[in-house]
């Protein structure tokens, strides 16, 4: 398929650059050790950057990583994919303990959060990932620049270090991977102690009595869920109709049934006009968004997660020309650089889905680029996974979007309350979605809502890197029992007709 | 891929026969009632297998008749296995969670216990809901579902001695045998399912033993000494061969058993079990290295029987209508599923193949595209086999071993879930990916997975084998962070290059 010949081509081979850099490389050196002129510098060691740093590395290339939060792993691992899966995790513990196990079998009495010992676990969870990046840095001879970069020229960059002093990083190649940033909402200050954003959020000192969320994102519903379930009386504002708008229309309908008979509240089409935090209480002023009649929420704490935008502050992007776009994001070309010869730009930073495996993928791709051979990112193949429980999965187009396109199209769906392991565990709220082209059963998108639709959405990412049809997957050996079946039946039921339903 | 090009020559279409068989039908119809009209197709067993190609029959619009004798469908798989032991291994991991984990994951209680009829409950109430649905499936399909034991009288009759109490012949141009299998009894070892009990009484014990003998160290046994393990049982494996679960790739295996016995399972490999005394309260087992020598007394409360399955075919009439069988009780079949008597068609466990409920779901819906007149595959070497202990272990294609022997130049790729976010992030990280791929071309050829839900991960490999990927195919796609699947790209990198995270 696309993706075995873009293999033949990329095995072919491009021109190897890393000699002919690695001698420029030696004719620039300087002599302090950390303005050695590196074939790489990235300048921000989350996903994205520490990936390609040490994939750089592994290709032979000279290369410095420099971040300034005194940690690797960006925000996903230090405030954002790790620490909130963590505690959805244990989250999802005391809310199966308090309602499931007894029906299970598993009798107890006097259960209780004992909150200091989740953010314990959590907080040993990252720390031993942040340790283990430090360690592949180490490992693949990654120079590791603690410090704020701010570039004084397209190949150099200056570091003010976390230690206090200066230090002047070299590069022939530049990859800007400074990720992004939590968008602040007008009139609404973030102190991390009753406002919060996605940061405060995973460290609050006790459950709040009464949590609003505002923005119906991914972040704030799995945010929200966390909370939801250690107690707090969860309440949703979002301005647009819907919630996770890029999600599928029918799966985020039940998704949303799903969410409110775990009792979360949804106020849609709602704006927040004024927030009052000078009491022991949270005001919030909200309104509708088309303007009307104003109504008074309170909470005792407010999380803020209505968007993330690209960070860049203070990186001297202006210094050497390098441009920005309306939204902030760096524009790049498919070689992943800038309109500056030799400056890269990566992840958050750039256009895309803002996910931490897209970064990763950049990553990768721009450093195969820079060492001369050929790299690929689809972005129309990222999956998407929203970790609730059960999760949100999904890779390829909605149904929305396929109507969009003018394509004729096959519709199959299957679930979870016809799947043999989802009904043995009585864990069988969801369904599997899948869409195809009429014609050919190509597979255009496949939406999985399941208790682990994070796990069995690459099943279908690969297919869809195969061009696969519906019946390929259908007519795959499927082991029994698994929640993977309804992946199998979904794709009968597209094709032709599910034996199960 | 071989997978696309099969497909378009199904798609090309073979020739059509439903509408001759059905016209046939029509004129070989007698006049008694329903049960004896004739049958596009007949189905001799509920189980995976069974009602899978009968449903599959009715929907390509074959009359279709099941006749089954246990009462419900489903098979063992349902009723007494596959889907009682996920319910009570998940029921008993809560436990386990509950006392091991829980505290340090900041979720504290106090007066931690099982209750233990609960827990049956819950199994027993979600095989009840299962098997009425396939009765509903049925229903909806328009299958005729006759309850009782069948017997063949002919090639294309079988006798059913129904289960209320009265007998019907059931006619059928094509017959499908899906018997499936039962427990393999040991010489001198009566199986009373209370003291003595094969997995049926495994799963319905009234109290948790206090010593568990496992007899057998296959999947079955293993996740059936899991369950009483974490319910408190002492559990003691006894094997007669050197390694525990033979079929697995040799080094998943070594750490599957580390992970196990840090469970507290015991295990005495290369042990026979030469006696049984059950005339106490407990059973008293005499034992002897399985190459002969000193003997010695192992103790337990109850002894599971659970050393392996036999194809059952009792009674069903196979020498009647000449039917051959191997020297393993297997119906031998052509791949068409058709045994050496036209028209009798068998799949599932009584035919060669992995004993398991997908493999004869695949047969299943094979055997009725042949039938139809249409084409049909099942590629045993594209089955999964998965172990639902925790971790899990599941595994697609070759292992390691049959790789060596093939002789081709291999290359292999590990990653540990110690260095996948998602498992450090949940503290739940015992296992790893191993990939095998063909040197020269980095072919895949074997996927073996050990972790929490290696059940789920396998099946992108197993995909990816169909399309026969290469390890770079699957290094190259993009996976979700922070997933377990993130293992399975990371060791596809290391099979062809580099991992990043290790």
């Amino acid at each position: 398929m696309a993706a075995m010949m873009s293999l033949a081509r990329r095995k072919a081979g491009g021109l190897l650059r890393p000699e002919t850099m690695r001698l420029a490389a030696v004719f620039c050196r300087g002599f302090a050790a950390a303005a050695d002129d590196n074939d790489v510098v990235v300048i921000g060691g989350g996903p994205g950057g520490y990936v390609a740093a040490i994939k750089a590395a592994q290709m032979g290339l000279k290369t410095t990583c420099i971040e300034k939060r005194g940690t690797l792993g960006g925000t996903c691992l230090n405030v954002g994919c790790i620490p909130s899966k963590a505690l959805l995790h244990s989250s999802h513990m005391y809310h199966e303990a308090k309602h499931a196990f007894p029906s299970h079998g598993v009798k107890f009495s006097q259960l209780e959060i004992d909150l200091p010992a989740m953010m314990a676990q959590k907080d040993k969870a990252v720390s031993g990932l942040t340790h283990g990046i430090e360690g592949l840095f180490k490992k693949n001879k990654v120079n590791y620049v603690k410090g704020f970069g701010k570039f004084v020229s397209p190949s150099e960059v200056s570091v003010d270090t976390l230690e206090g002093g200066n230090t002047v990083v070299k590069g022939k190649n530049i990859i800007i991977a400074t990720g992004s940033d939590v968008k602040s909402l007008p009139g609404i200050t973030i102190d991390e102690k009753k406002i919060v954003s996605s940061t405060g959020a995973l460290s609050l000192s006790e459950v709040p009595k009464k949590l609003v969320v505002i923005g119906a994102g991914y972040i704030g519903l799995e945010m929200g869920s966390v909370w939801g379930r250690l107690g707090s009386e969860v309440t949703v504002v979002e301005f647009a109709p819907d919630i996770v708008p890029s999600m599928d229309g029918e799966v985020r309908k039940q998704f949303q049934r799903m969410l409110e008979k775990q009792k979360m509240k949804f106020m849609l089409k709602t704006k927040v006009v004024g927030i009052d935090a000078s009491g022991d209480v949270v005001k919030l002023t909200v309104e509708p968004a088309a303007g009307g009649e104003q109504s008074t929420l309170e909470a005792d704490v407010v999380l803020v997660s209505a968007g993330r935008i690209p960070y860049t502050a203070g990186l001297g992007l202006d210094t050497i020309g390098v441009q920005t776009d309306k939204a902030g994001r760096i524009p790049v070309d498919k070689h992943f650089m800038t309109n500056v010869s030799g400056v890269y730009a990566i992840g958050d930073v750039i256009p895309g889905p803002m996910l931490a495996h897209k970064a990763e993928e950049d990553g990768v791709a721009c450093v195969e680029f820079i060492a001369g051979k050929e790299g690929h990112v689809d972005y129309d193949m990222v999956p998407g996974v929203v970790y609730t429980h059960p999760e949100v999965a999904s890779v390829g187009k909605t149904e929305e979007q396929v109507k969009a396109l003018g394509v004729a199209y096959q519709v199959g769906k299957f679930p979870f309350m016809a799947n043999s392991r989802a009904k043995a565990i009585d864990d069988a709220e969801g369904l599997v979605k899948i869409l195809a082209e009429k014609e050919t059963d190509k597979i255009l998108g496949v939406h999985i809502m399941a208790p682990n639709a994070g796990e069995l959405i690459h099943e279908a990412v690969l297919a869809l890197q195969y061009g696969a049809s519906s019946e390929d997957i259908a007519r795959t050996c499927h082991a029994h029992p698994t929640m993977s079946e309804a992946v199998k039946e979904a794709a009968m039921a597209t094709y032709d007709k599910p034996i199960h339903m």
